[in-house]
């Protein structure tokens, strides 16, 4: 079971996205979501689309993974083309079904639609497969900081977020050890009707409730014995390094910005 | 408040400096996070070198640790008393360990002694410190580690050296400075070259010498085990139990073990038997296990080596000697046998 599962998606290498801080991919990832809306021709998709697939193949994620990412939207893709393709009465008609008529403005904001979300989907699971989660806590809890001052718990939001990471192997561990106990019982998880599943599923989660309290409260206890009195004065042992790179990664956002407004028409 | 005192430096100078001394040592404590450069102070210099009976040598000081004055504690406000009318003192450097049955208490003392539960009555010291005063309880959290039961439950960061900084971060240690000491403690407890392994991938064992470095990396002055080694396989204990020993003989860290396992409470200097929230026996181990019949009064399982003597003595064969350990049964049987 611990083998399948990949905490977050991250796969490590070696490349300049992955020594990126995440602050900078963060900050990169929540622009390109606003840009992608300012594509509107041939000319600005294809900028975003050398984009994207030029930073995808920089951080030698291999491509399978990306994929693999995109699989779950294909459908709302596809739905969204189709709807497109039907409600959209711009342009001559290309093909008229008697029932319903397809013109070609709808033909072309159904590509457009579809290579947006394929944009929007890899370039996110990019941030997520180049950066641990981790990471990813540290830089949100840096990047909010400012949200302090406006009474929004941003330390004690990051630290919740870096104690479950931690303990999500740990639960994994101990529902494999529950459901191999229960099947030692004879409790069915993996064959049978499927109502009986769901309930062969009830003696596995309360345990595992009830040990998550108990961690809870021991954890707790622990950390405050450790001396935790929440983020006031608190210095930090995960160091999180600006570098030029991330100077050029948000410059070439800038750059992109610019380029679309002068493409879009 | 400042000023008070600096007016009364002037009028009755000896009383007034002393005030005014006071007052910044307080703020020193109180502001700012103080993270324990200062700790030489403990008496370690006072030092005086016992050679005990097993012939290894031992360092204990003189002066008083802990000292636990006439404490009571109770969890509800109408609920009996956890513990009753309690009194400790412990030594630096000693090794005492707590034995007692389920809900004597054990863990209540741990508890209060590092100021995560405040006495109802009485006074629990740690040196100058005092669990009761807010400002003190930093201070003492740093000097008095614990190490819990689980493994698990007591691990806070995603990797080994973040759970070590844990401690080193709420008390506001500079970064260089924490990077130093999470080596050093964790070269101390044998896991160097862990730094970045995540807690899953560590055996129990592991993981407790783990949580003994993190409180090593505060530079404290007690330990306290709070039935640490419990849930270990015996390689995991024997590990841990031998990391605590080092700790105890060569940086002379005072050690307070709760343990059930009274095998391990026989290697501590001076041991507690708790009973219903008080102390119902107290004294060297070899003094403590003279007296069975109290033992097993306390609900305590005796070890194993004083259970068969027990019964040979029932069935007429009296050793003279108390034997605690295997090889000292063999060894009194051995002796029995050729004095017939
Ligand atoms: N948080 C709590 N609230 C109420 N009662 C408690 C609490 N913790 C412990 N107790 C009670 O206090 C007594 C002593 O508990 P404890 O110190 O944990 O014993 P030990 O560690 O020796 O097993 C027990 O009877 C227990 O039920
Ligand atoms: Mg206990």
């Amino acid at each position: 079971m611990m083998q399948n599962v990949i905490i977050g998606q991250y796969i490590p290498a070696d490349s300049l996205i992955h020594r990126m801080d995440p602050r900078s991919k963060l900050i990169a990832v929540f622009i390109f979501v606003l840009i992608v809306f300012l594509a509107n021709n041939w000319l600005s998709y294809s900028l975003l689309g050398i984009f994207t697939i030029g930073t995808a193949a920089i951080s030698k994620v291999p491509f399978s993974y990306l994929l693999k990412g995109l699989k779950p939207i294909f459908w709302i893709v596809l739905f969204t083309v189709i709807l497109h393709l039907f409600m959209t009465k711009e342009g001559p008609v290309l093909l008229d079904l008697g029932w319903a008529k397809i013109h070609e403005g709808g033909l072309v904001k159904g590509v457009f639609i579809a290579f947006r979300l394929f944009f929007l989907i890899l370039l996110t699971s990019l941030l997520t497969l180049t950066t641990t989660p981790i990471d990813i806590t540290d830089g949100l809890e840096n990047l909010l900081a400012p949200l302090k001052r406006l009474k929004f718990p941003v330390h004690e939001f990051a630290l919740m977020m870096s104690i479950s990471l931690r303990f999500i192997p740990t639960l994994m561990q101990e529902t494999e050890k529950i459901m191999k106990a229960q099947s030692a019982r004879g409790a069915e998880f993996s064959s049978g009707p499927i109502q009986q599943r769901i309930k062969a599923f009830v003696p596995l989660l309360i345990p595992l409730f009830i040990s998550a309290f108990k961690r809870a409260e021991d954890l707790a206890l622990a950390m405050e014995a450790r001396g935790y009195r929440g983020g006031e004065g608190r210095t930090k042992l995960r160091l999180l390094q600006w570098k030029m790179r991330d100077s050029f990664c948000l410059f070439s956002m800038g750059v992109l910005i610019v380029a679309l407004v002068i493409f879009r028409s | 408040m400042f000023g008070d005192n600096l007016f009364l430096a002037l009028v009755a100078p000896k009383t007034g400096a002393h005030a005014l001394f006071l007052h910044v040592k307080k703020l020193n404590i109180g502001y700012g996070r103080n993270y324990g450069q200062n700790n030489e102070d403990t008496g370690r210099a006072m030092v005086r070198t016992i050679a005990e009976k097993r012939g290894v040598e031992r360092r204990i000081a003189m002066t008083d640790i802990i000292n636990v004055t006439n404490v009571s504690f109770r969890y509800e406000d109408n609920g009996p008393n956890r513990l009753s009318d309690m009194n400790l003192t412990i030594k630096q450097g000693e090794w005492l360990a707590v034995a007692g049955h389920n809900g004597s208490g054990k863990s209540t003392l741990a508890k209060l002694l590092n100021g995560l539960l405040i006495p109802d009555a009485g006074a629990i010291e740690i040196g100058p410190f005092q669990t009761s005063r807010e400002n003190d309880l930093w201070e003492i959290r740093r000097r008095v580690g614990m190490v819990f039961q689980n493994p698990d439950n007591q691990f806070v960061g995603t990797t080994v050296k973040d759970d070590v900084a844990f401690g080193l971060e709420n008390n506001g240690v500079p970064r260089e400075e924490m990077i130093r000491r999470i080596e050093e403690s964790l070269s101390r407890v044998q896991m160097l070259g862990y730094e970045d392994q995540e807690p899953h991938q560590l055996s129990g064992g592991q993981k407790q010498r783990i949580a003994i470095a993190g409180v090593l990396a505060q530079k404290p002055s007690v330990i306290i085990l709070d039935e640490a080694t419990s849930m270990l396989d015996p390689r995991g204990r024997k590990e841990v139990l031998k990391t605590i020993q080092e700790l105890n003989k060569q940086d002379g860290i005072t050690v307070l073990s709760i343990t059930h396992d009274l095998e391990e409470a026989i290697q501590s200097d001076r041991m507690i038997v708790m009973k219903q929230g008080r102390i119902v026996q107290s004294g060297p181990p070899r003094e403590v296990f003279q007296h069975p019949e109290l033992l097993r009064d306390a609900g305590l399982e005796l070890p194993f080596a004083l259970s068969i003597q027990e019964k040979l003595k029932e069935a007429g064969y009296e050793l003279n000697v108390p034997t605690l350990t295997q090889t000292e049964l063999v060894e009194a049987l051995w002796n029995y046998r050729q004095s017939k």
